[in-house]
């Protein structure tokens, strides 16, 4: 792609996501920014860590922000959009861009998202009422530092959230659900309580709409660790208190009454709605608006893509995603841009020309550069959809793919993968090892050797630079819906198909004549229910359309896919009854089918009733929602691997870093069903990004290396296995014939957590060796700074601050990672001087390399335990989570380790007398 | 391999009253393996003195080396040069390697950074636990590869005492009983015939009994 240029139109994450991955595969990009800054809606917002990382994704801006900008090979300009476009006959571009002409042969436009004017609901005081704001000023006052009540001049002893403020609002003009909101405001109330431990926090919310990592552990935390409320209702007013207060007006539950409740600060949880100049845009390329008024996707498998050759589309402006899936989303408008590139090129295979960088671009440390021969064979793991398809896009970019596993996952998707068999049984740059597992995994990124063990014990072996997992979900009836499967009258919705559901299916089940009612049970975990419900709703509506009866039993309403709300509305309308419950329904044994259920929103009243709002259903079909788990050789599997999982057992760490499908180790990629993204659109998505990253990496035959990375002096070393046992990436292995232990140059991530671990002090990590680091110490307090977040940070507050109300002389030595600060450099830094030493870095589970900062939280306990142990205060050092974006939270830190130095005065006494 | 574990800092400390150029010998083998001696522990060990020191308002010069092994003479003697203007050696090397550079340098003071603690393995990553007591007499071979003599807390060679309950020791429930351990072993190899054959008494003098034990090859000798 040299002479091609690519034009990015906004620089949100989704924008600069795009850009960032563009260059890196070659290509010369035009960044253009209508506002002032790059980073878009989220550069406002905050690190809601708490006493961890909540996940929110934020300080992933920051840090894309800073890689973009120390990019040459991407022009940022800001303060500028496109005036007009001219389709040149060639294909491609001319743009009229700031004043200037600039032509290209694609465009990708990413002008995000506005969010809803609060005031356009006046029956919330927004703009009226002092107690009010939104959600957008809480992130600022947030991102701000201090205190929330000082922002808003307000007393702050209960803060109440109101949901869906501009969303899922047909007077508005809204009939979507936001997607974002739910989970930023949970997130939001943990951040307040962390602030305001005597804060009481009340969301008033419709369905809780889950999203990103483990969402459902994040309610839990909110609901029991900091006692946040969680209220059903949809306000319909916020009036004023004589007293000042905000009086919320609610529907209550039991009894359908509206209630007033009265709270000190009201937040607003706006929606999200069409860019500004989405209209102007999409008329000036001739693409198409969906009702809502977002960019429309010409093609669902291909989402990015717009129907008008060389322009593509990511991010918000295509509708509601949250900052991880805009980054993604932007990774696969690179990717489509590419494609097509090398469609024109003659239908030619993509041959991807140049460096690939490392995904995500984070900024590294620059290292000795060197060309590593890789192999560009990928490995999939599983004849999944999602693996299919992912070898289908890699033999596009020309690598080799050659797939593993059983049989494909009947997916309710089996027309899809009926035409994707077909189409990797004829490609022959894709070869299947049908009925084959992995058994063991030996090498590194570009140089794996795989060993598969095919049916009848028969082993091979497979050289891959890159594997891709997509070994998919298991399905089963939720725990509490267990006893039921195999019972007559009982279906799994995944047995009724893809829409359409022929409900003659109810015929079979069917005993006798009678009624024609169905019960569908979705009683499926958060993080799994968007995937479902969407499934639930459509086989309602072709039992409506069939003249049946249906009540759709779930804990909440997941409607945050697009289109799906509209989807929910309509079955609501033809007469489907919902029943959010809060406890689980009960199937009673018998002959016949009943379900019980208790509705909160029938509320006592009904005299005569033991359990106020009980429901006893007598369904001909119970159609049971199934559950996904982790394959069941998950956990052997990711041994093999080496690859962390999550909570659940899915793979992938919890680590927010790792979105959308990286996994611990370079290289090894995590798609689909078996990283939890079950759905088929979201298994899609992983499958292009995946199989991209994938190609940038390998494709060529060449990896090129110029990130610093670690290496081991290995006459010192002791073959200890230390830092075999603590590299957060899997990167050090042994090298038999020199006994001594190895570092993958191509898998090294250059944290430089080995570096501070190893017993024998036989490893420097390049650019940042102990001598370096300690070359930066001087006597005076030090502060080390992790260069993905503290760091950020630390230079914001400073660059702040007027010479003289500096925080005095603070020392600031950036590492990569706080793993790399080695409990000698914190003793040094009291041998040359300091009088206290602290060390910042990112939250629990948000670390950059996974975990450093957990290394470091130890290494500073140490330091403290021997200090103490020769007589000198332990409280002299001190560990900070600080999120990029927190340099009020980083100059708190600096100032409090500072007053801890002058209290304690010099370590050294003076000699008596 | 040998594990040990540092001294707290006020017994060092103690033992390096009055000296103010004091010498840290790491030892590159067992104990950098076991993160007791090695390198990286001098750096911390010597930072630490220089910070007691400091503390006190004294000066002290603390010289920092490793060795390869300390229980080698070739090793040792890379010490020479310079080891004579040190008030002390404080070595980080086990017993072995502290009388190893004692006797190699006569009139030098050489003082013991670590306990030596015992023969063992790093069950996982920071917890070492011992396996093997060095008796002279291996037993191994009818004990399933469990060494009684070492993991039994009472070193019983007939099988368990009364105080083995649910498969922990008496002792403490943190310790597996090593009869049961190689109950359970020799019943999966399908041996449990071995536990027939009584053990006579342990010949101690393959042991302590006959004073310091030493292994004598002629055929290696120069
Ligand atoms: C209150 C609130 C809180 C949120 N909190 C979170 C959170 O904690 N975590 C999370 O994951 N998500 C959160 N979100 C969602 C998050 O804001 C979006 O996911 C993200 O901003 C989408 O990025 P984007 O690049 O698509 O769009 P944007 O951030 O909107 O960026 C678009 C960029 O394009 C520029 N632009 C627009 N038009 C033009 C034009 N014509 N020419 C040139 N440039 C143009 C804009 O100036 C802007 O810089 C939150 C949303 C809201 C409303
Ligand atoms: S560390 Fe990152 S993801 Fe975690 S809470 Fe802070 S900004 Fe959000
Ligand atoms: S339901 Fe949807 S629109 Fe409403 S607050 Fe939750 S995410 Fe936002
Ligand atoms: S930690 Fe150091 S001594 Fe141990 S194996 Fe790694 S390089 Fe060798
Ligand atoms: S610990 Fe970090 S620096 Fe060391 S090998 Fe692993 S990735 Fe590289
Ligand atoms: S001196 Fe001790 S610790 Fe060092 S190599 Fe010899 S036996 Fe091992």
């Amino acid at each position: 792609m040299e002479s091609s240029r690519v034009v990015v139109v906004g620089a949100g994450v989704a924008g600069m996501s795009a850009a960032r991955s563009l260059a890196a595969a070659g290509a010369r990009v035009t960044l253009v920014e209508k506002g002032e800054r790059l980073g878009g809606m989220a550069a406002d917002y905050a690190c809601k860590g708490t006493d961890r990382c909540n996940k929110c994704n934020v300080c992933l801006v920051h840090e894309l922000v800073r890689d973009v900008k120390s990019r040459p090979d991407i022009d940022v300009m800001t303060g500028c959009t496109v005036d007009w476009a001219e389709a040149l006959p060639s294909g491609g571009y001319r743009l009229k861009v700031g004043g200037r002409e600039v032509g290209c042969s694609a465009v990708v436009l990413a002008t995000g998202f506005e969010p809803f004017d609060a005031s356009a609901r006046p029956e919330f005081g927004y703009r009226v009422h002092p107690a009010v704001v939104t959600a957008l000023d809480l992130e600022k006052a947030l991102r701000d530092g201090g205190g929330i009540g000082e922002r808003f001049g307000r007393p702050i002893g209960s803060v109440a959230f109101v949901q869906c403020v501009g969303s899922r609002d047909l007077q508005q003009g809204r009939g979507y659900c936001s997607r974002v909101c739910c989970m930023y405001s949970l997130r939001m109330a943990r951040a307040v309580r962390h602030r305001h431990p005597s804060a009481e926090v009340t969301v008033f919310y419709m369905d809780f709409q889950a999203a990103g990592k483990d969402p459902a552990d994040l309610r839990r935390r909110a609901e029991t660790e900091d006692g946040v409320r969680f209220v059903r209702a949809r306000p319909s007013e916020v009036a004023s208190a004589p007293d000042g207060r905000a009086v919320v007006w609610f529907e209550d539950l039991d009894g359908g009454r509206c209630r007033p409740a009265e709270f000190d600060l009201v937040i607003l949880a706006v929606g999200t709605g069409p860019g500004r100049d989405t209209r102007t845009l999409a008329d000036m390329f001739g693409l198409g608006l969906d009702e809502s008024g977002f960019f429309a996707p010409a093609d669902p498998g291909d989402a990015t893509a717009t129907g008008v050759p060389g322009v593509f589309v990511a991010g918000m402006c295509r509708g509601p995603r949250d900052i991880a899936e805009s980054v993604a989303d932007g990774e696969r408008a690179a990717l489509a841009v590419l494609r097509e590139e090398a469609a024109r090129r003659a239908g030619q295979r993509l041959a991807l020309s140049l460096p690939v960088g490392t995904w995500p671009g984070r900024r590294v440390l620059r290292g000795q550069p060197e060309t590593i021969e890789v192999s560009s064979t990928v490995l999939v793991l599983g004849r999944t959809v999602e693996g299919m398809e992912a070898a289908r896009i890699l033999s596009d970019l020309g690598c080799r793919a050659v797939i593993v596993g059983e049989e494909a996952h009947p997916d309710g998707s089996s027309g899809l993968a009926h035409s994707l068999l077909a189409r990797v049984d004829e490609d022959s740059s894709i070869d299947v090892l049908a009925g084959g597992r992995l058994v063991r995994l030996d090498g590194q990124a570009g140089g794996f050797r795989a060993t598969i063990e095919g049916p009848g014990g028969l082993v091979s072996e497979i050289c891959a630079g890159a594997l891709i997992v997509a070994t998919g979900y298991r399905r089963e009836f939720p725990e509490a819906a267990r006893g039921l499967a195999g019972r007559a009258c009982v279906v799994g919705l995944s047995e009724l198909g893809e829409s359409g559901v022929p409900w003659a299916v109810g015929e079979e089940h069917r005993k006798g004549g009678g009624g024609r009612r169905a019960v569908i049970w979705v009683g499926v975990r958060p993080d799994t229910a968007r995937a479902v419900f969407r499934q639930a709703i459509l086989a309602a509506l072709s039992a409506l359309a069939a003249g049946w009866e249906v009540y759709v039993l779930c804990p909440e309403v997941a409607v945050a896919g697009p289109g799906d709300e509209e989807l929910y509305l309509e079955a609501r309308r033809q007469g489907a009854v919902f029943v959010k419950y809060e406890e689980e329904p009960e199937v009673q044994a018998g002959s016949a089918l009943r379900v019980l259920v208790r509705d909160p929103c029938l509320g006592a009243g009904g005299a005569g009733d033991d359990v106020p709002g009980l429901l006893a259903i007598d369904a001909d079909v119970l159609v049971v929602a199934e559950e996904a788990y982790p394959p069941p050789d998950a956990p052997e599997l990711a041994r093999v691997l080496q690859v962390n999982t999550g909570p659940l057992g899915f793979f992938q760490d919890d680590n927010v870093n790792l979105l959308p499908v990286l996994t611990n180790r370079r290289s090894i990629f995590a798609v689909g069903g078996c990283r939890g993204a079950t759905g088929v659109a979201d298994a899609m998505a992983d499958a292009h990004v995946a199989a991209y990253l994938a190609a940038r990496l390998v494709g060529t035959g060449n990896l090129h290396v110029d990130w610093a990375t670690a290496r081991v002096d290995q006459d010192k070393c002791a073959l200890c296995l230390t830092c075999v046992r603590t590299c957060p990436h899997r990167a050090v292995g042994v090298d038999d014939e020199m006994r001594a232990a190895k570092i993958s140059r191509a898998a090294c991530w250059g944290c430089g957590v080995c570096t501070s671990e190893c017993p024998g002090k036989a490893i420097a990590l390049e650019s940042c060796s102990d001598d370096e680091v300690l070359a930066r110490v001087r006597p005076a307090v030090t502060a080390f700074c992790c260069d993905h977040s503290a760091l950020i940070a630390a230079q914001a507050a400073m660059a702040g601050l007027a010479a003289d109300d500096a925080v005095g002389d603070l020392n600031i030595v950036s590492v990569p990672c706080t793993g790399k600060v080695d409990i000698i450099h914190l003793l040094k830094a009291f041998e040359r001087g300091a009088e206290a030493v602290m060390v910042a870095g990112c939250f629990d589970e948000g670390c950059h390399f996974l975990s450093g900062n957990r290394r470091a939280l130890l290494r500073v306990g140490q330091a403290a335990s021997l200090l103490k142990a020769v007589g000198i205060e332990p409280e002299r050092v001190r560990f900070y989570h600080v999120g990029p974006d927190m340099s009020a939270a980083f100059l708190e830190a600096a100032q409090e380790t500072m007053q801890v130095a002058r209290e304690l005065g010099p370590v050294m006494r003076r000699r008596a007398g | 391999m040998i594990v040990a574990e540092r001294k707290s800092l006020d017994e060092i400390l103690a033992m390096l009253q009055g000296c103010s150029r004091v010498l840290v010998v790491g030892c590159g083998t067992c104990v950098t393996v076991c993160m007791a001696g090695g390198e990286k522990e001098v750096g911390v060990l010597a930072s630490l003195l220089r910070l007691a020191a400091q503390r006190e308002g004294r000066t002290v010069e603390i010289g920092e080396t490793t060795i390869e092994r300390q229980c080698e003479w070739e090793f040792v003697d890379g010490l020479a040069p310079g080891i004579r203007g040190y008030d002390a050696v404080l070595s980080m090397g086990c017993g072995a390697g502290v009388q190893t550079i004692a006797q190699r340098f006569g009139g030098v003071r050489v003082l013991p950074a670590l306990n030596t603690k015992f023969i063992g393995i790093p069950e996982k990553q920071g917890m070492w636990v011992e396996m093997c007591l060095g008796c002279g007499d291996c037993v191994l071979d009818r004990t399933g590869g469990i060494c009684p003599v070492a993991r039994c807390s009472k070193g019983l060679l007939n099988g368990p005492c009364g105080g083995s309950q649910g498969g922990k020791c008496e002792v403490s429930k943190d310790i597996d009983c090593a009869w049961q351990l190689i109950y359970d072993r020799l019943a999966s190899l399908g041996r449990l015939d071995l536990l027939e054959a009584e053990f006579a008494p342990k010949d101690w003098s393959k042991n302590r009994d006959g004073g310091p034990r030493k292994v004598l090859r002629e055929e290696v000798m120069l």
